[in-house]
């Protein structure tokens, strides 16, 4: 699956938009996990997310930034940084950042654990080879974006693909975008529900909230 | 995915978290104002409406889906496992864990066709017609891949024609081939994205060498444009003792 690979927008948008996730080729050291997953947590995502090993089964935990501010938070069931940091048993991480620098230190602590983990990041594909030569190594493999084709009439209007196009599995719908908008519009929801709102139907936890605040700000003109 | 219409309130809440607008409020003879109900040609079978949990009354009942609507949530419901690769999602690991499996080597050029890709959907008879583009011109398909497991690889037809009118959120055909060959690759999905009936979206998979995709002076030289963001495997996995 290529869940990250089409992420739309302008350059300088994409300069707020990074996502880092692990995939494991065979199981792995649950140790090695909770040390990544440490990195990830301590330069300020906007989103983390892990799955960890429950007795047989695998339970999701995830963070979102702002999910405390919203009046339903108690139906969302988000956790804290601090939770997801304490959490051992861990098979699988993913964090979402606003920030380059924040990547660049994200690849260069990686590097310096030697933790043996596969680790993607998805982005601007000069800036994580510019981190990848400041961290002292040379990127392994690239999934490259060769664009739309087809029927092009048939797609979302762009701005919603923006936000749409954030969860790559396309589980937040743009007809979800544009009554979040309207609901944000009549000030039924603040900015920061709505794109939590949209967030949650994101199963991987890759959907950048803040962009999609200022995002649905535009489409809602408020 | 069914709607209970006892439980059903006609609330419409659900019906702007279906991604393909398969929910409608119908007026209901025993009941009034409204019911809802899920038109079954267009539910991709994603779940998304229900897992949302925004029903008040918990009203969408996910039946036990047989052959071949079953391929529905294979390919839009992100958490269905492929039982043979026991991998959640439509496709596999591809580059992702590309360092520790040397899945594309250097020298050749990995290729995602994401048919449907982003938010429209597809049915399974656009992404044959793909799969046999490919084919006639001569590809290694991904033997790991859910879709590759419908299909002849020689011919690219699927297997049981009763699968091509299931309709997905998104199919992803994947190959691989010699990173020469890119070029007539794509050149040949042109062609073919005049013949379907929604969007795909292409990846173009490649080994880096000097921190550069080997397939850049290829694309450069052929006029192939690419986005300026995509997904770096960083080269941190390795085999583990």
């Amino acid at each position: 699956m290529t869940h990250s690979n089409h992420r739309l927008g302008s350059p300088v948008a994409l300069l707020r938009d990074w996502v880092v996730f692990n995939t494991d080729a065979r199981p792995l050291d649950p140790r090695k996990h909770e040390r990544y997953m440490e990195i990830l947590a301590a330069h300020n995502p906007v989103c983390l997310a892990c799955r960890r090993i429950e007795r047989d089964k695998t339970t999701r935990y995830r963070y979102v930034r702002g999910w405390e501010e919203t009046r339903n938070n108690v139906r969302l069931a988000y956790s804290t940084l601090v939770e997801i940091g304490d959490l051992r048993d861990i098979k699988w991480g993913s964090a979402v950042y606003d920030d380059p620098n924040d990547v660049k230190a994200v690849i260069s602590e990686l590097k310096e654990a030697d933790l043996g983990i596969s680790v993607v990041v998805s982005g601007l594909l000069d800036r994580v080879r510019s981190a990848c030569e400041v961290a002292g190594m040379e990127p392994h493999t690239v999934n490259l974006s060769a664009g739309t084709h087809g029927r092009l009439e048939l797609l979302p209007e762009a701005r919603i693909l923006e936000i749409t196009s954030m969860c790559g599995h396309h589980m937040v719908s743009p007809y979800l975008v544009a009554h979040m908008a309207r609901e944000v519009k009549a000030r039924h929801l603040k900015l920061v529900e709505a794109s939590i709102e949209l967030a949650r139907q994101c199963t991987c936890n890759f959907f950048n909230v803040e962009r999609c605040k200022d995002l649905l700000a535009a489409i809602a003109e408020v | 995915m069914n709607i209970d219409e006892g439980r059903c309130t006609g609330c419409g809440r659900c019906l702007p978290y279906c991604p393909v607008v398969a929910i409608a409020l119908k007026p209901s003879l025993r009941r009034t104002p409204s019911v809802a109900i899920i038109n079954q040609d267009i539910c991709v079978e994603c779940g998304e409406c229900r897992k949302s949990g925004v029903c008040p009354t918990g009203a969408h009942i996910q039946p036990e889906l047989g052959w071949p609507r079953v391929l529905r949530a294979m390919w839009s419901d992100p958490i269905a496992v492929f039982p043979k690769t026991m991998i959640p999602g439509r496709g596999t690991q591809e580059m992702k864990t590309n360092d520790v499996t040397n899945r594309f080597r250097e020298g050749e050029v990995g290729i995602g066709v994401e048919l449907g890709r982003p938010g429209v959907g597809a049915t399974l008879a656009d992404a044959e017609k793909v799969s046999i583009r490919l084919a006639a011109i001569g590809v290694y398909f991904e033997a790991e891949s859910p879709w590759t497991d419908l299909i002849n690889i020689r011919s690219g037809v699927v297997n049981d024609p009763a699968v091509r009118s299931e309709r997905v959120l998104s199919c992803i055909v994947e190959c691989k081939a010699p990173l020469e060959r890119t070029p007539e690759i794509y050149a040949a999905l042109m062609e073919t994205a005049g013949e379907v009936d929604t969007v795909f979206t292409i990846d173009i998979i490649s080994r880096c060498r000097g921190g550069e995709p080997e397939v850049n002076p290829i694309l450069e030289v052929s006029g192939i444009r690419v986005r300026p963001n995509g997904k770096t495997n960083i080269g941190l996995g390795r085999q583990q003792p």
